[in-house]
């Protein structure tokens, strides 16, 4: 009933009836003491009956059938969310390789996994759980920080994220100090870091450019441009699986279309270069067998990708920004004489950087977590682990190489840590860049 | 935030910048379109004409001469103890590595059939009058050259008392050597991609197997095909092998009801949660959201290795429990669908409580009914999502009749991993659905994706 604005309801009665003396007035701490007190005891002992609508009820709030509507989701969220991710956190102290159900099968490895992971070969590992711990909460203060910056657990939260910065820096003494041993850690690992960090940082640079370029171009008056809008979404709409697949024959060093096109070129210059009295064969450049070799697999990936998004969810993302902007700007702008390439710094790019954000945000955030797909259909993370991401990393020691669950959930934490460092870093610092 | 496509910023453009932006767009289309292009090329080739030189977009006609031309040869039977017994061997020189035709065909059985002049259509290997050891044999099996012009080939086997009859025809829409597997009783999907005939008996009964000793001949009946048939059958080639090699139309009935559990499933649980998270009035609610928003954020791998640990312990592995309850719930629907319930006019739903309307009733006829746009989108999303889910289904099912297509078309990859025509196929065999569903609803994919993007 909340369409009728009730008069404020009274405060419950003053308490004359109490059997002992109520806490006096002094602060908040003690009225709320007393309010309680009486409470209970009116609920429980008081002959009085209580009111017919408590202020709660009158005020809409209804816990019971707000629990119950909440209650399917909240249940399949704490039983395949909260409960793995505990679990993970538990399994990343442990080795287990999953095949036998039992507790006795599951050894306690301390902080094994992690220092095997990351190289941290310290002496002391109760120093490494503090800072560790440190750093977590610190991480956790952080995105409170980020998220609400005028909470009550501001104060709080920013001594958290300078404890933080302080167990950083105590990492990097330690670093210097020679404790912590690069060479000691897991190569393959930091290969896997490595490998998605590239893919990622060309992936979304390029998912950028690309899209925010296509849709300029689509943006266009011209009547063929659904057609067009139609054909650069297909990818997105089709398959991952086949489109991996059929980019896998594409690239394949005899029949793939890619290098017979390359191939052909090559011919055609060279044919170009007889004619006018060249050298025979003067170009001997052989394409590359694109997924076969180290220096071109990652490469091949990011193409790939490219092709992938340009005319997807971020292209029209850009799109619908660009519709967004007022045609009074650019008006104005070329009244004053602003040349296209003005134009598009001074009015474009600045109106879309919300959306520039998001996709980099996200970008960041799936581009860091992703890769499995492409690695499991094209190479198998090959050759030489070139295109393991840290994601085919993680599946390939739980499922397919080792079968470790538990150093899989320690690097599946590492990554957890590193995908929520980087995305508070963008919120902090991605904001202040955003402007109209 | 949507895109008018007709409404365009700006009068119109100036010829020369028209035509550059045209040109720019077409080389795009076209970079865009030649992928597609070579996976449709590719599927209706066969393995020999993929490799040819120079690069032929169209796949060959067969020969318009009615004519056909077969090699056959190595005539072998298979004992249920896997033993091989030899029948035939038209041209022994060949086969230094035994069961290896290596030659074009000289020495071997030829069937050369002109179907104008009438020639014989039938050719009898007699086998009466060898003498065979007295085992029984479940497969017969021959190396086969077609010559690539189409026509059928049916395969009878006679003995003293049964007739079995090839229920299939061999198509000669192939050139070069193959080998063909005749069975009694064969199984239904051949993952290995032979050739496989189904011998059926007449009058019908069954056995699985014959006594070899009892078979008298084998007869191989050429007939004639018109050549659009013939046409027809050699560019699907590639799409009836994939279909017969692994159960595909098992794949799309699980896809098809696992995404639709989904989607039904994260419908109901999101809509119920996004009303209590957006209309409804209990202590915490706020901070409880945040919480529920946080969880977006953790990464998928790190909740996938225990929650087949968790489908592990409750024996769901291997189900389509496994497949659908763990994502049933998202964070992610329960948010969007938040965002829209916060954005519908509060008067409504006020009518409807002073009507009497329980909670769960304006849920179910008002709120429901308002947001049909949203429901929608969620409802589309989550179905392409689960459409293509590959991660989760691949490591909570194993055995052939769980998987969902596309670890189907992963495991088929694994199987044919060099035959591209028959991997792009079944590639685009799974493809062409989604790829149907968007061509006729394309506003409502594009409308979506701005509805739920932009708002995170």
């Amino acid at each position: 009933m909340r369409a009728f604005r009730q008069p404020p309801i009274p405060k419950w009665r003053p308490v004359k009836d109490l059997p002992f003396a109520a806490p006096q007035a002094g602060n908040r701490r003690a009225q709320a003491g007393k309010a309680l007190i009486v409470r209970g005891f009116r609920a429980t002992m008081s002959f009085k009956p209580m009111r017919a609508v408590s202020p709660r009820t009158a005020r809409g709030i209804d816990t019971f059938t707000s629990v119950l509507f909440v209650l399917p989701n909240f249940i399949g969220v704490l039983v395949f969310v909260v409960l793995p991710v505990t679990a993970s956190l538990v399994l990343g102290f442990c080795k287990w390789s999953g095949n036998r159900l039992e507790l006795s099968a599951i050894d306690w490895m301390g902080l094994a996994n992690f220092t095997k992971l990351l190289g941290f070969t310290t002496d002391a590992p109760a120093v490494a759980v503090v800072g560790g711990i440190a750093l977590a909460v610190g991480l956790v203060a952080a995105v409170v920080l980020a998220l609400r910056q005028r909470s009550a657990w501001g104060r709080p939260a920013r001594w958290a994220a300078a404890a933080a910065v302080l167990a950083m820096a105590w990492g990097v003494r330690r670093y210097w100090a020679g404790v912590i041993d690069p060479q000691a850690s897991d190569p393959l690992f930091w290969q896997a870091l490595w490998n998605s960090l590239v893919l990622m940082t060309w992936g979304v640079g390029g998912r950028i450019v690309l899209c925010l370029a296509m849709a300029m171009l689509l943006n266009q008056r011209l009547r063929e441009i659904v057609l067009h809008r139609t054909i650069y979404f297909l990818p997105t709409i089709s398959s991952a699986i086949a489109l991996y697949i059929l980019w896998q024959a594409l690239y394949h060093p005899d029949i793939g279309v890619i290098n017979q096109s390359l191939v052909a070129m090559r011919d055609a210059m060279n044919g170009l270069v007889d004619t006018f009295g060249g050298p025979a064969g003067w170009i001997t450049w052989q394409p590359p067998n694109w997924l076969g070799e180290i220096s071109t697999a990652k490469p091949a990936f990011i193409i790939m990708g490219w092709w992938h998004q340009m005319g997807g969810l971020p292209m029209l993302l850009y799109l619908a920004a660009l519709q967004g902007i007022p045609e009074q700007l650019y008006e104005a702008a070329e009244i004053d004489g602003a040349n296209a390439w003005q134009r598009f710094w001074s009015i474009t790019w600045p109106m879309v950087s919300p959306t520039t954000f998001f996709i980099l945000i996200m970008g960041v955030i799936r581009g860091f977590q992703g890769g499995f797909q492409q690695a499991y259909i094209m190479t198998r993370g090959g050759p030489a682990g070139s295109t393991t991401t840290v994601d085919y990393f993680i599946y390939n020691r739980a499922f397919f190489q080792d079968q470790d669950m538990g150093y899989a959930s320690a690097a599946a934490w590492v990554l957890f840590a590193i995908i929520l460092t980087l995305t508070l870093i963008n919120w902090r610092y991605g904001q202040r860049k955003v402007h109209y | 935030m949507r895109i008018k496509w007709r409404k365009y910023r700006r009068g119109r453009l100036s010829l020369a910048h028209a035509m550059l932006v045209r040109a720019v767009l077409l080389i795009g289309a076209v970079g865009m379109l030649v992928p597609f292009a070579w996976m449709v090329s590719t599927a209706l080739k066969d393995k020999r004409t993929m490799a040819s030189e120079p690069y032929r977009w169209l796949p060959k006609m067969p020969p318009a001469a009615p004519a056909a031309k077969w090699y056959v040869d190595y005539l072998w039977a298979t004992t249920p103890d896997f033993k091989d017994v030899v029948l035939r061997d038209f041209d022994e020189a060949a086969h230094r590595l035994p069961g290896r035709p290596t030659r074009q065909g000289q020495g071997s059985l030829e069937l050369a059939v002109n179907f104008d002049a009438q020639d014989e259509r039938t050719h009898t290997i007699d086998l009466s009058d060898s003498d065979r050891p007295g085992v029984p044999v479940s497969m017969l099996a021959f190396w086969l050259r077609g010559d690539g012009s189409g026509h059928r080939l049916r395969v009878s086997i006679h003995g003293d008392g049964f007739v079995y009859k090839g229920a299939d025809d061999l198509r000669a829409g192939f050139e070069g050597w193959k080998e063909v597997h005749c069975f009694f009783r064969p199984e239904r999907f051949d993952p290995l991609g032979r050739e496989v005939v189904e011998l059926r008996r007449e009058p019908a009964g069954d056995a699985g197997y014959v006594d070899l000793a009892s078979i008298r001949r084998i007869e191989l009946t050429v007939l004639p095909e018109p050549l659009v048939a013939r046409t027809w059958q050699q560019w699907t080639y590639s799409f009836r092998k994939a279909w017969q090699s692994m159960p595909f139309g098992r794949f799309y009935l699980n896809s098809l009801f696992v995404s639709l559990a989904i989607t039904l499933g994260q419908v109901l649980t999101c809509s119920l949660a996004a009303y209590a998270f957006a209309r409804l009035r209990w202590p915490g609610r706020d901070k409880f959201f945040l919480a529920y928003l946080a969880t977006m954020m953790i990464p998928a791998a790190v909740t996938i290795v225990p929650t087949f640990v968790l489908m592990k312990i409750l024996g769901w592995f291997d189900t389509y429990r496994a497949l659908i309850l763990p994502m049933l719930f998202s964070a992610y629907g329960t948010f969007m669908l938040r965002q829209f319930f916060m954005s519908l006019p509060r008067d409504l739903e006020d009518a409807a409580r002073i009507d009497g309307c329980g909670k769960l009733r304006v849920w179910l006829h008002v709120i429901l009914p308002l947001s049909k746009p949203a429901l929608a989108t969620l409802a589309t999303f989550t179905f392409l999502a689960s459409w293509s889910a590959f991660q989760w289904p691949l490591f909570a099912t194993q055995s052939m009749h769980m998987k969902v297509l596309p670890i189907g078309l992963s495991a088929f990859q694994d199987k044919f991993s060099v035959e591209y025509n028959l991997l792009m196929a079944a590639s685009l065999m799974v493809m062409i659905p989604t790829l149907l569903v968007f061509l006729f609803n394309q506003r409502f994919f594009t409308q979506g994706i701005q509805l739920s993007g932009m708002k995170e």
